[in-house]
């Protein structure tokens, strides 16, 4: 019996992230400011490892994101924002004023400030960086252009590329 | 519906300005662009004639060029409504 507690603590202590250090994930020593913002007894430095679906944050600054939380408000979990590429710690990553949030359900990037959804609401299509213009002819996919629209915006054909599109054009006189 | 504007009323390049007044005079809620002297526009330029209107499917495929383009034509060319 004393033989099987003591085996058992040595088991669990192996599989304390607290008590052994290792590359790329903190390891909550105690200089290290660990917090477990969910009570689920996992410090913030696992990555929510007993998957119970709670937000844990990376309070504690130590790289390690957690696959489902939301750090900073913007509608992308830190774990989709590493992959993106984009600050899960600030919700305008590219600073152009749109969340990033909506920047990925609008289907612009992030990461470019010069690329952001519509002032006057315009939908973009998934499909609007994978055309390629064969031509100006009945049965040819259309040249893109990129023209400044009423808000100022710069507007491109292929930004619609999901949807019909009358073209017209005209002049005041 | 895109509509892409050329030129003012002297025939000179459009404008932002002059956007806005056509935005507010006809209330449009679509897309109104400034394509000064129809500079991107032209491509579909026809006999030396600028295309005056353009339809495209999904995947910007030319459908009608400067054509008569009717009713039966947009709607060929809209998602279909479920049954």
């Amino acid at each position: 019996m004393r033989t099987l507690t003591l085996l058992t603590l040595i088991q669990l202590a192996a599989c304390d992230p607290d008590s052994s250090s290792s590359a790329g994930t903190d390891t909550g020593s105690a200089e290290e400011a660990d917090t477990d913002t969910d009570a689920d007894a996992d410090t913030d430095a696992d990555t929510d490892a007993d998957t119970d679906a709670d937000a844990d944050a990376d309070t504690d600054s130590d790289t390690d994101v957690d696959t489902d939380a939301d750090s900073d408000g913007d509608g992308l979990t830190d774990a989709e924002e590493a992959a993106l590429g984009t600050d899960p710690k600030d919700a305008d990553s590219d600073g152009d004023g749109w969340d990033d949030g909506e920047e990925v359900e609008g289907n612009t990037d992030p990461t470019d400030a010069a690329d952001h959804p519509y002032t006057g609401g315009w939908p973009f299509d998934s499909c609007r960086d994978s055309l390629s213009s064969s031509g100006t002819k009945v049965g040819d996919v259309a040249p893109d252009f990129a023209l400044t629209d009423q808000f100022g915006d710069q507007v491109r054909l292929h930004d619609f590329c999901g949807q019909a599109v009358f073209l017209v054009t005209g002049a005041f006189w | 519906m895109l509509f892409a504007l050329g030129e003012d009323e002297n025939y000179e390049a459009i404008t932002e300005e002059d956007l806005t007044t056509w935005v507010e005079h006809f209330e449009i809620s679509h897309p109104v662009l400034a394509d000064p002297h129809w500079a991107e526009t032209d491509v579909y330029d026809l006999d030396g004639n600028e295309a005056s209107h353009v339809l495209l499917a999904p995947g910007a495929i030319l459908m009608a060029v400067d054509a008569i383009i009717t009713e039966t034509d947009i709607e060929a060319v809209l998602p279909k409504a479920y049954p």
